[in-house]
């Protein structure tokens, strides 16, 4: 049987995990990553990289809870690893503070994160104007690490990696049988999704410097601007497009804001999936 | 009214800074002078971790525990300053890891967030079954000891690199009042028999990915027998051992062996780390600290002493709630000596 080709476009996390998943789950498929910019210059590496997710309007709350338990338990087990220093990936306990206490006092992730509580008031007393706050312990990722051990382990997979930009989708159709797009803010002239929207914050080391009075002492060691490709929801699911009598089927997944790092593997098990069903459909009417 | 403090470790300084709060605006001329033949980065305070905590249980010391958490709640308020870090100080979560079911620590009240371990905690920890996860503090000593320092040189305190020999030695020279930090050498100007080292060695590693501390609990090994991890603000402290009545302050490869072997096997990423140095210091292990006025006769005079030593493995836990209590001492010398001025 004449292998799958598959293109998925995007080397930051989302691209790279979504082609990781799919390289080790579909050996049947030959699987080439393909971006213009790659670790340190994707919007991945400017990310924290701390692990905990916003609440999507739209998306089923059973889904968004798959979507963070797989990614957690994904890089919990990295973390815990002797991998933990190489892939970037550690443990990391904090406190998320709130000024007004929020109508939902546990969100749906807390029970995915270790030893998750609700702040005493001991711990609220250093936030003088923040009334409630979360502590529990996560995962932390550095993609500017995590992107070359996600590369690594992408070719140790078979993965074939390729560095052009694509300005059109079609580009591709004629040497790749589906495509995945990752394209994260590129997805406004890639797919011509105008859901996507760039965000970004100012001010910052003053505001964090009042939460944490020590950064006044702390060495600036360079800035970083990103631009998070945020959406109303992120988009995971698959579109048959139609060009010039070919139907191509591609599987968005893009759009996920300011938790990519925190949603990336779990929404690539779900791209996997569907390029797997696809593929199983593609099978099925070969036979028919 | 002049005072010698012998001792230039955290008890010292930390004691000759209460002294100095507590009397300098009503006692007048107040003289403090601190005498060590050993300074930081050379103290047995350098070379501590730098982690808060105490003895899992106080053993009945309630007084003890209260000056703990009088030092906890002190350095808990500086963080809101930004020269906390300056100062070594700042906060760090971690987990204690217990063989078996153990009572709750003594500290549980004092750090923040104390909670049990969760299943899926311990299961990151094989061969522990129980456990507790809280947020403490740190606070370096290479860092505290030179910000102590500084501060009491600004206020005039004067420091002199010299062997004390004997308490009369400073009282012939005028002191008034002696107070005595000198840790594990107590012995050599009063004997003690219940004082005695307790020998560490320590492992300083390039692990930046580490970010919890992590304690190891065997109630038949004994109290830092078995291996911590915790991380600084710069480099990992790995240890470690007890080893009592042993002097040797010389890093031993046997020990090194096996706290790197056992360290390993809690934390298995460690094997990427990059080991700095070891070092080896003595605790002053004592069945408890001494904190005490002592009058001694020297001919027809007396010689007024404090003794604040003793403090095993965590002076750095214990100092401030100590030396605001040897200033209580040394406001009681005054009273008797007809000085204070109200």
């Amino acid at each position: 049987m004449k292998r799958v080709r598959i293109a998925v476009v995007g080397a930051g996390v989302a691209g790279f995990s979504s082609a990781v998943c799919i390289a080790e789950a579909l050996p049947s498929c030959s699987v080439t990553l393909v971006a213009d910019r790659f670790s340190p210059d994707t919007t991945s590496d400017g990310a924290a990289g701390i692990v905990l997710a916003a609440e999507f309007p739209d998306i089923p709350l059973e889904r968004q809870k798959r979507w963070f338990k797989n990614s957690f338990d994904h890089l919990l087990a990295i973390a815990v690893s002797a991998h933990s220093p190489d892939a970037g990936v550690i443990l990391s306990s904090g406190w998320q503070i709130f000024k007004e206490v929020p109508a939902n006092k546990k969100p749906f992730w807390s029970e995915f994160v270790i030893g998750f509580r609700i702040m005493t008031d001991g711990e609220l007393r250093r936030f003088p104007h923040h009334k409630f706050g979360h502590a529990f312990t996560t995962v932390r990722c550095d993609c500017s690490s995590y992107l070359p051990w996600l590369q690594n382990r992408f070719r140790k997979a078979g993965g074939q990696v390729e560095k052009r930009k694509v300005n059109d989708l079609q580009e591709l159709f004629n040497n790749f049988d589906l495509i995945v797009n990752c394209s994260g803010l590129g997805s406004k002239s890639l797919v011509g999704d105008t859901h996507v929207y760039p965000v970004r914050a100012e001010g910052i080391l003053e505001r964090c410097s009042r939460l944490e009075p020590s950064l006044r002492k702390a060495k600036v060691l360079g800035e970083w601007v990103g631009l998070r490709p945020s959406r109303k929801n992120p988009r995971v699911e698959k579109e048959v497009v139609q060009v010039q009598g070919h139907r191509v089927p591609v599987v968005h997944n893009y759009g996920h804001g300011g938790s990519g790092v925190t949603l990336a593997w779990g929404t690539a098990l779900d791209v996997m999936e569907l390029v797997r069903e696809h593929l199983g459909e593609k099978l099925l009417q070969a036979r028919l | 009214m002049r005072v010698a403090v012998i001792g230039a470790g955290v008890i010292g300084l930390s004691t000759a800074q209460s002294i100095y709060q507590q009397f300098h605006s009503t006692v007048s001329p107040l003289t403090i002078e601190v005498y060590a033949d050993r300074f930081t980065p050379l103290t047995t305070s350098d070379g501590a971790a730098g982690f808060w905590q105490p003895y899992l249980h106080d053993k009945g010391n309630i007084q003890e525990t209260m000056w703990n958490k009088m030092t906890f709640d002190y350095l808990l308020k500086w963080l809101s300053s930004p020269d906390s870090i300056k100062m070594g100080i700042f906060l760090q979560s971690g987990y204690n890891l217990c063989e078996e079911p153990t009572p709750e620590p003594s500290f549980k009240d004092i750090v923040l967030g104390f909670r049990e371990l969760t299943d899926r905690e311990l299961q990151m920890f094989p061969g522990y079954k129980y456990g507790w996860f809280n947020t403490a503090l740190m606070v370096e000593g290479k860092s505290y000891l030179p910000w102590l320092m500084d501060w009491l040189k600004e206020r005039g305190v004067k420091f002199h690199h010299k062997t004390i020999k004997s308490f009369k030695e400073l009282s012939d020279s005028g002191a008034d009042v002696i107070v005595n930090c000198t840790g594990v050498r107590s012995g050599e100007l009063q004997p003690d028999p219940d004082l005695k080292p307790g020998r560490g060695q320590i492992i300083k590693v390039d692990a930046p990915w580490l970010k919890h501390w992590i304690i190891t609990h065997s109630n038949k090994a004994g109290t830092y027998n078995t291996p911590y991890i915790i991380p600084g603000s710069r480099l990992v402290t790995v240890g470690g051992c007890f080893q009592v009545g042993n002097w040797s302050e010389q890093n031993n490869s046997t020990d090194h062996k096996h706290i790197w072997e056992y360290a390993c096997q809690l934390e298995p990423s460690l094997k990427h780390a990059r080991i700095v140095e070891d070092w080896a210091g003595l605790r002053p292990a004592r069945s408890k600290v001494r904190l005490e006025r002592e009058t001694i006769r020297s001919g027809a005079s007396t010689i007024e002493v404090i003794h604040n030593y003793g403090h095993g493995g965590f002076g750095l836990t214990i100092h401030r709630g100590c030396a605001q209590e040897a200033a209580r001492l040394f406001g009681q010398i005054l009273e008797q000596k007809g000085n204070y001025i109200f």
